[in-house]
């Protein structure tokens, strides 16, 4: 009955490291794609849809995350809807991340000053070009190391997934380790193919960072 | 004053009975329409088992990580005689209700004991396996009766029949730690994190063998309970069906060695409620 840890039981975790990937990516996406939206939502000069902006993120924000996923998955069934696993975990994680980069990314354009908006209107910018062209490029580098953090920590967070049923990479490794008797062995793997996953993004924004920082894009500070 | 507050009573019971309407597991009402699990099984093809992965020798994963153990053979059997293929649901312990009345699976057989609190919110059927809650320690650990775990800490799967027994009878002092799952709970005791655990008795022996530098043994038995599989609670048909097969299967002689080869130990007879 009991194995030893070995090639298999290894390919196992990296079948599984593949759903944790997948996971992560539609979260990405997803909450790339929301994030955007809250920023338009909570940017915007109406009230309503600032209103709306403003109680997503502090719903998404104020609740576990883990409430939300057994939300999305037995709640989603209370009400009728067979919803798989992924499915469940994708649409909880897209709200959580949207609320998040939402939140980063408004906090970033307001990192603009207003000299500089001041400065677009006196020079006789439409409020789009205001927007596109004087405060957008400046709010890209002040949101890249938070995004990254976020993006990381989402990576980390889809562990939680396990709890639905989910099987990616943590809940692949108790089930490997409970069936070897070996958990050292089974969770530094799961700890690298994390570390895997997590420092390639990692890597890729510094070099963002640096590439943006030579184009002296930045917010002007005195 | 007195009307709006008459209202305030009035509306409560009818927001609280809205939001149970609410939550109701659909799973019941889509069954209403479609008849019988048996049927919704029969019609699928497949017939949907939930069973914890991570709980030897109950649900494990094999040398070819397929999923395997005593609880997926049960199920395997079960599949077989209704002819249609099965579906093994990983699922956590603490998830084993939810995913029942959520209409998630059609069955749960997960190490799952019987108990007059869950027999409140599902159905079981006759007992599968009898087993029982023992406390396990390194033999250095001096932890002769339960009287003798104050002071110490113990592990246990947290909301299992394992957690019950040992919240019910520990004695006052007792630091209970729990975890989500055996693979954590048994870790904590190969990593010292606790000076021992309860878990199910057909788990302890493993255990024991598996990790020799530890001298583990098994201190004393906590409870007994019976086993069985958990069912939707307003579904008679389907379970009249799976103790009717169960009856079979045991008649038969084909659950005898799964016990012999999972379990080391082969009931002498299964309780049934008659």
């Amino acid at each position: 009955m009991f194995q030893t840890y070995g090639v298999v039981q290894a390919e196992y975790l990296v079948e599984a490291m593949r759903w944790t990937a997948s996971l992560a990516a539609i979260a990405m996406l997803g909450g790339a794609i929301g994030g955007a939206l809250m920023v338009v939502l909570r940017l915007s000069d109406a009230m309503i849809p600032r209103a709306i902006g403003g109680a997503v993120t502090y719903v998404a924000q104020g609740t576990p995350l883990l409430v939300q996923l057994f939300l999305a998955y037995f709640g989603a069934s209370a009400i009728g809807l067979d919803v798989p696993p992924l499915a469940a975990a994708a649409v909880a994680f897209t709200l959580w991340a949207s609320a998040f980069l939402g939140d980063i990314w408004c906090g970033a354009i307001e990192t603009v000053p207003k000299g500089q908006r001041e400065a677009g209107l006196a020079l006789g910018l439409r409020p789009r070009q205001l927007f596109w062209r004087v405060v957008l490029p400046q709010a890209v580098r002040p949101a890249i190391p938070p995004t990254v953090g976020f993006l990381v920590q989402v990576v980390k967070n889809t562990a939680i997934a396990s709890i639905i049923g989910f099987r990616e990479l943590t809940r692949a490794g108790q089930i490997v380790a409970n069936v070897t008797f070996q958990p050292m062995p089974v969770f530094l793997t799961v700890a690298v193919l994390y570390f895997a996953l997590c420092y390639p993004l990692s890597l890729a924004a510094r070099l963002l960072e640096r590439r943006l920082g030579s184009a002296r894009i930045g917010p002007i500070t005195v | 004053m007195g009307f709006s507050r008459r209202l305030w009573l009035g509306a409560a019971p009818a927001a609280a009975a809205g939001a149970a309407a609410l939550l109701r597991p659909a799973a019941a009402e889509a069954q209403v329409a479609a008849g019988s699990t048996i049927d919704t099984v029969v019609k699928r093809g497949t017939l949907q088992v939930g069973v914890s992965l991570g709980t030897p020798p109950f649900g494990i994963t094999n040398a070819s990580m397929e999923p395997d153990g005593y609880d997926v053979n049960i199920a395997k059997l079960l599949a077989q005689q209704l002819g249609v293929k099965l579906a093994v649901v990983d699922i956590v312990a603490a998830n084993r209700i939810p995913s029942l009345t959520t209409g998630k699976v059609d069955l749960v057989i997960s190490s799952f004991s019987i108990t007059a609190e869950r027999a409140k919110a599902i159905a079981y059927s006759n007992a599968v396996y009898v087993d029982q809650q023992v406390a396990i320690g390194p033999k250095a650990t001096a932890m002769p009766t339960i009287a003798s775990l104050a002071g110490k800490r113990i592990g246990v799967t947290r909301s299992t029949t394992n957690d019950i027994a040992l919240t019910k009878q520990a004695p006052p002092g007792t630091e209970i730690q729990r975890y989500d799952d055996d693979a954590s709970t048994n870790q904590a005791l190969l990593a010292g994190q606790v000076q021992g655990i309860v878990t199910s008795g057909a788990l302890a022996a493993a255990i024991a063998s598996r990790s020799p530098a530890l001298a583990l043994e098994t201190k004393f038995v906590v409870s007994e309970a019976p086993m069985a599989a958990g069912l939707r609670r307003d579904d008679l048909e389907w379970l009249h069906w799976v103790n009717t097969t169960l009856f079979i299967l045991w008649t038969n002689k084909q659950i005898q060695p799964l016990q012999q080869q999972w379990m080391g130990v082969v009931n002498s007879e299964l309780p049934r409620f008659g």
